[in-house]
């Protein structure tokens, strides 16, 4: 007797009805307390019934994607996206073993058709299907309960390995389908792209961990380079803050010895002491930097740290820097651009004034009614002259085995920002000015 | 006649100020005067509104008590009222911001209390007499200097610093090629022609500055310029620019 597409509808419903309540046998062991697990049960049972009319392949599918969505509904998403994966191997081997047990049980051949579509067949294949995932189930059960198991699930490797079984199933099983209603050469092709995107998906994948670990060195390496500007900067704090105190100290001392000169109405002491004193306090004064002051003054952290970075660097080749900002100075756009161009402009302007006799660079950030202005002043080495016409061209350098990228690049970006305008004059010092014009011309 | 201008907030040192200038103007019996010696700003713009003088000396402090104008603004405020005004900043150290008074008011000099009285008398003194011999020498220098505006400033080369101008490739841009300036502005050749009839439209894209023309390549058709700068002569203005050059 053949059966009818009424009964074989009936079947598959059965089965993922069998499937549904397995789990919700199973994922109470797991610690999930969801309420509403029995909603979604029902919601899902309730699509795929409606969906298997139109073809059980559609039916299954609605039954995989309801199960995903249920796993990741629940709190415990983890663990019960697991069982769910166990589950699914569970259908898989099942499945396909109680395929291969009935066909060797009835002596099935490809011409059998008649007898592959009776009662018996299928009411065996049924019951292996039952029996065996029942079994597995079981054995799922059991091991969920046991500690070694919850410690295998929680190693990161094993439950890849496990992810990896899964994929590997769901292959085999679409290919069975494949196969069952296109034939075997479709199915062959099939598999090919279906390889074919498994690799592109591995190669996706490690590339994305690649990217991601080189991101958190490059992240690590960045934070142990502003730790040290940090450390730096902290170091120079302190250093001026006992520079501070000593002069408070012998800003106390002063006063008394010139109050002693005083009383004492020693008007040529008081005028010796008093030369001696301003000398003194000259050199002190200029010991202390003072541009913390102006750095505190940039709104924009990442201005200020690229300023205290190559003032720094500036600092360690024994240059003098001096930082001026006006309070107001703020980027609100080309943060980016400006960043960029501070460093090229600070690394030129600190190798440039390496050579000169006083190196020193003067650094102003200006804030005008419909403009800002970067103004870097630095020392140069006359002897090495600068050509102007050559300064913008590509790739021009003073500095002898060096790109000399630099000035290029910033051109470049002057250029493609209309509202952005370079200057470059050479005097007793070398000026580069950046302007950002603010408002629309 | 030079007007000047002081501003300090100490009284003392005003007048101190005020002595060595009156001492100097009578000495060498310069034609200048002090058209007022204030201890705030407002009484300086106030009076300057009232005077409308260009070319004034400007003598001005830097931080005054009790006052929301500080120096920079006041010469902000005395530049944009007077446009070729000298200022004179006398302050001390800690005050100074120099690249940013530098690039916003273009100061004349920078006197540093700090230093001394004596310093600052025989500052004030080299200052005046400079000042006094420039403007004894002509007042045609305005015409003599080539004047852009960069965003809020104006900013001035001297004319025999000029040689060409030329235009960007971004739009409504113009570069402007100095003996030892590179500077980009906006504005058009046309206007710019307009303004400055002594350059030569070469091309359709550069207007040069025949007085520092160094040679004419007639082969290559190139106007060229010291520091090997060159730039392209368009055919039709090829006999033109030969005729200018020999004139």
């Amino acid at each position: 007797m053949l059966i009818s597409p009424f009964k074989l509808y009936a079947i598959d419903l059965a089965a993922i009805l069998f499937y549904l309540s397995l789990q919700d046998w199973l994922s109470p062991l797991i610690g999930s307390e969801n309420k509403k697990r029995r909603t979604y049960t029902w919601t899902i049972a309730g699509v795929c019934a409606f969906a298997l009319v139109f073809s059980n392949l559609i039916g299954w599918l609605c039954f995989i994607g309801g199960t995903l969505i249920k796993a990741f509904k629940d709190r415990a998403r983890e663990k019960i996206f697991f069982l769910y994966v166990l589950l699914f191997i569970d259908y898989i081997l099942a499945d396909d073993s109680s395929s291969d047990i009935t066909l060797h049980l009835f002596h099935l051949q490809h011409t059998n058709t008649l007898v592959t579509y009776t009662w018996y067949v299928t009411g065996a294949r049924i019951l292996m299907l039952l029996s065996i995932s029942l079994c597995f189930a079981c054995i799922i059960r059991l091991f969920l309960n046991n500690s070694l198991f919850k410690l295998f699930a929680a190693s990161e490797n094993i439950r890849f390995s496990i992810y990896v079984g899964v994929s590997i199933c769901l292959l085999i099983l679409s290919m069975n389908t494949v196969v069952k209603f296109y034939g075997i050469q479709i199915a062959y092709f099939s598999m090919t792209i279906a390889v074919f995107f498994v690799i592109v998906l591995i190669a996706a994948l490690s590339l994305t961990v690649y990217l991601k670990t080189r991101k958190k060195e490059q992240d690590l390496r960045l934070a142990i380079e502003q730790k040290e500007i940090y450390d730096h900067y902290m170091s120079d704090l302190e250093e001026n803050y006992n520079l501070l105190r000593a002069f408070k100290h012998d800003y106390q001392n002063m006063l008394l010895s010139l109050e002693l000169y005083i009383e004492e109405n020693d008007l040529s002491g008081l005028k010796n002491y008093f030369t001696q004193l301003k000398q003194n306090s000259d050199l002190e004064l200029t010991a202390i930097p003072d541009y913390y002051n102006a750095l505190a003054a940039v709104a924009n952290t990442s201005v200020k740290s690229i300023l205290l970075v190559k003032i720094t660097k500036a600092k360690d080749s024994g240059i003098a820097v001096t930082l001026e900002v006006e309070k107001n100075f703020s980027l609100s756009a080309y943060e980016y651009e400006v960043v960029r161009m501070l460093g090229i402009l600070l690394d030129n302007a600190i190798e440039a004034s390496r050579g000169a006799e006083h190196p020193a660079i003067h650094l102003a950030l200006l804030a005008e009614p419909g403009s800002l202005e970067i103004a870097i002043h630095n020392s140069y080495n006359p002897d090495c002259p600068i050509d102007m016409r050559r300064l913008v061209e590509r790739g021009y350098s003073t500095k002898a085995q060096h790109t000399g990228m630099g000035l290029y690049t910033v051109r470049k970006i002057v250029d493609s920002h209309p509202d952005m305008l370079l200057e470059l004059e050479k005097k007793s010092f070398f000026m580069v000015t950046v302007t950002l014009l603010t408002e629309s011309r | 006649m030079l007007p000047i201008y002081l501003c300090e907030d100490n009284p003392k040192q005003l007048k101190a100020y005020a002595q060595i200038i009156r001492n100097q103007l009578d000495f060498f019996e310069y034609d200048a005067q002090i058209k007022e010696a204030a201890d705030n700003p407002a009484q300086i713009l106030s009076s300057l509104k009232r005077a409308k003088e260009a070319g004034g000396l400007y003598i001005l402090d830097i931080e005054f008590a009790h006052q929301k104008k500080n120096g920079l603004d006041l010469a902000v405020a005395v530049r944009a009222l007077d446009v070729t005004a000298k200022i004179i900043f006398i302050t001390t150290h800690s005050e100074m911001s120099f690249l940013t008074f530098e690039r916003k008011v273009e100061p004349f000099d920078y006197i540093l209390k700090d230093r001394g009285l004596e310093r600052i008398k025989r500052q004030l003194e080299d200052d005046l007499r400079i000042i006094l011999e420039r403007r004894h020498e002509g007042e045609q220098s305005s015409n003599e200097r080539f004047s852009y505006k960069v965003g809020n400033h104006w900013r001035h080369i001297p004319m025999h610093d000029l040689l060409f101008l030329e235009t960007s490739p971004v739009p409504h841009r113009v570069i402007l090629h100095g003996v030892n300036t590179n500077a980009e502005f906006i504005g058009t050749l046309a206007h710019i022609q307009a303004e400055y009839p002594q350059l030569f439209r070469c091309h359709k894209s550069f207007l040069i500055n025949p007085d520092t023309l160094a040679a004419i390549d007639s082969k290559k058709r190139l106007a060229v310029f010291p520091g090997d700068l060159t730039c392209d002569v368009s055919h039709r203005k090829l006999s033109d620019l030969r005729q200018f050059f020999l004139d």
